[in-house]
C-alpha cells in the first residue's frame, strides 16, 4: 500500500529548523557541562569549510552554487550525532542567519548488522550572501 | 438522538419477535399535531427500527462517516535519532458524525411518526412457498390496521420508505387497497423500483471487497462488509434487475389516484476516506538538536483505495459515482408516475442527510430552505 507523497514546503522546513534551534553555548555554558566524549568548539578553533563536507554533500553544494552563482557561502556550524547522541558540535555564539540567508546541509548514514546498528548524522549550517 | 415522547402500540404478527438489540416489541408512535398526517417510517434491507429513529446506532445504516471533515492537525511525536518518513500507522476510517433521524426531524416539525422493526428484514417480501408464509407486506397491513384504529378517523398517513421499504410500500398498496384509502402520500428514498444490479454481481462485489481486505485488512469489512452481506441476501436476490418479483410488481401497476407519489435517488458512492498517519516531511530533516530528528505525524489519505467505495471497480451503475448510491442506481429508483429528486448522497445518507430531509419536509407542506447536499456537515433546524 502506498501513501501519497507529501509536498515539501521549503520555507516551512527552514522556519521549523529555526523554531527548535538552541545555541549549545547556552546549553553548555562552560567546559564542565559538555558531555563526556563530545568535541565542542568554535569555528575559529575548528575552521569550517567545504572540505569538511562528506562527498555527497559537496556534490549537493556544487549543484546549489551552480543554481545560485552569485551567492557567497560561509559555514557557521557543524554537528555530528551518532545514534542520536552528540559527538561533535562546532558553533560560535552568534544567532542563525535570516531565513533568506540560511542554508542547511545534512547527511545521515546507517549501518545495520545482527549485532549492531549505527546512525550517523552530519549537519552543517551556512550563511549565503 | 433527540428525546421524543412516544408510546408503543403492540401488535400481533406470527414470526415477529422483539429485536434483541432494540427490545422493540411493537409500533413506536411519537406524538405530533393531530391535524397533520402521521408519517409511517419503513426501514430497508437488513435494517431495523433504528434506521429511522437512531441511524448512527443502526447496524446497516450506521455509516455516518464524516468524509468531508477536516483532518486533525499534525501531532508531535518526539525527538529521535533517525529520520522519520513514510507511514506512521495505517489505517483508519473517518470518524462518525452526529446525525438526526427521520423521526427526530419529523417530530421537530410536529408530525406524529410510527416506526417498527420489520419481520425478516433481509428475507423476501414475497416469501416463496405454497401457501407462502406471512411476510413483511402482511405485517405492514397489520401495522396499518393498528394505526388506523389508534388515530382519529380523519387522520391520513404518509408512507415513507427507505430502500426496500419503498418496494414494501408498493406491494402493500397493491395487496391492500382498502387500507391504502387512508394513505395520502408515498415517499420512497433510494428504493430500487426496477431492481439493483448488486445482486446480479454479488461475485464482483465480493472480489472488490476481498481485494480491499488485502490492502487494509478488517477495516474493509468495517467499511463495506454490510454491502457484501446485503448483496448476498435473499432480499437483494428478490430485488435483482429483472427478478420475477419486480416483474410481477410492475405488471399493470397503476398509481392510486388519491395518493401523491415521490421518489428520491442518490448519485454518490462516497462513504469514507481511508486515512493513514504519516510522518510530516520535516520529520526527515535534522534540527540543531540532539537527537536531531523531531518526528511529527499527520493524517493523509491513502491513494488507490481512498475514498471508499469510489475505488471499487465501477462495473455497475450502483457503484458508479454520478449514477448510483452504493446499493441502488438513480435511474432505477424512479417510478413513472412519481415526482423524482436526485441528490449527490449515498444510500445510508438518505436516512439522515439534511438536504433530503428538507426536501421531504417541503413535500409535507413545511416551508424550509433546502441546504445544498455537498459539504453539509451540520444541521440547521
Amino acid at each position: 500500500m502506498d501513501v501519497q507523497e507529501l509536498a515539501l514546503d521549503a520555507r516551512e522546513i527552514v522556519r521549523r529548523f529555526r523554531r527548535t534551534h538552541t545555541n549549545y553555548h547556552t546549553r553548555w555554558p562552560n567546559r564542565d557541562a559538555v558531555p563526556e566524549g563530545v568535541t565542542f568548539g568554535t569555528p575559529s578553533e575548528h575552521p569550517l569549510d567545504e572540505d569538511r563536507l562528506p562527498a555527497a554533500l559537496r556534490a549537493e553544494l556544487r549543484a546549489y552554487k551552480k543554481a545560485h552563482p552569485h551567492h557567497a557561502i560561509t559555514f557557521l556550524k557543524h554537528m555530528r550525532t551518532v545514534d542520536g547522541r552528540p559527538e561533535l558540535v562546532i558553533e560560535d555564539r552568534g544567532e542563525l542567519p535570516s531565513d533568506a540567508q540560511l542554508l542547511i546541509l545534512s547527511q545521515t548514514v546507517t549501518l545495520a548488522a545482527c549485532d549492531s546498528v549505527r546512525i550517523v548524522t552530519d549537519l552543517f549550517v551556512a550563511r549565503t550572501e | 438522538m433527540m428525546a421524543v415522547g412516544f408510546q408503543t402500540i403492540p401488535y400481533t404478527f406470527p414470526g415477529q419477535v422483539p429485536n434483541p438489540d432494540t427490545n422493540q416489541p411493537g409500533i413506536e408512535v411519537s406524538a405530533g399535531d393531530p391535524d397533520l398526517p402521521v408519517i409511517v417510517l419503513l426501514h430497508g434491507t437488513g435494517g431495523d427500527i433504528r434506521d429511522m429513529i437512531d441511524p448512527a446506532d443502526a447496524p446497516v445504516a450506521g455509516q455516518n462517516y464524516d468524509y468531508d471533515g477536516a483532518f486533525p492537525p499534525p501531532v508531535t511525536v518526539g525527538w529521535s535519532s533517525y529520520p522519520g518518513f513514510g507511514v506512521w500507522s495505517c489505517c483508519e476510517l473517518d470518524p462518525k458524525k452526529p446525525v438526526m433521524s427521520w423521526r427526530d426531524v419529523l417530530s421537530a416539525n410536529q408530525f406524529a411518526t410510527a416506526a417498527y422493526s420489520q419481520v425478516d428484514p433481509d428475507g423476501f417480501l414475497a416469501p416463496p412457498g405454497s401457501p407462502p408464509p406471512l411476510g413483511p407486506v402482511d405485517e405492514l397491513a397489520v401495522v396499518m390496521t393498528e394505526l388506523i384504529r389508534h388515530f382519529r378517523d380523519e387522520t391520513r398517513f404518509v408512507l415513507l420508505g427507505h430502500s426496500r421499504g419503498g418496494l414494501l410500500i408498493r406491494k402493500f398498496l397493491r395487496d391492500h387497497v382498502k387500507l391504502a384509502e387512508r394513505v395520502s402520500t408515498v415517499i420512497t428514498l433510494h428504493s430500487p423500483h426496477t431492481g439493483s444490479e448488486l445482486a446480479n454481481l454479488a461475485d464482483t462485489v465480493t472480489a472488490g471487497v476481498t481485494w480491499l481486505q488485502g490492502e487494509i485488512g478488517t477495516l474493509a469489512t468495517d467499511a463495506l462488509g454490510w454491502l457484501l452481506a446485503l448483496a448476498q441476501s435473499d432480499a437483494y436476490l428478490e430485488m435483482a434487475v429483472g427478478s420475477p418479483f419486480l416483474t410481477a410488481l410492475a405488471a399493470g401497476e397503476q398509481p392510486l389516484p388519491w395518493i401523491n407519489y415521490f421518489t428520491f435517488g442518490g448519485v454518490s458512492v462516497r462513504l469514507t476516506r481511508i486515512r493513514s498517519w504519516v510522518y510530516t516531511p520535516d520529520s526527515a530533516f535534522p534540527r540543531w538538536h540532539t537527537p536531531p530528528f523531531l518526528h511529527r505525524r499527520m493524517v493523509a489519505e491513502v491513494p488507490g483505495i481512498s475514498p471508499v467505495a469510489n475505488t471499487l471497480p465501477p462495473t455497475i451503475d450502483e457503484l458508479t459515482e454520478g449514477r448510483g448510491d452504493l446499493l441502488t442506481a438513480d435511474s432505477r429508483d424512479r417510478l413513472s408516475f412519481a415526482m423524482h429528486q436526485t441528490n449527490p448522497i449515498n444510500h445510508a445518507e438518505a436516512l439522515w442527510h439534511p438536504t433530503i430531509q428538507a426536501q421531504v419536509l417541503n413535500i409535507l407542506g413545511v416551508n424550509v430552505p433546502v441546504p445544498p447536499a455537498d459539504g453539509v456537515t451540520s444541521f440547521w433546524w
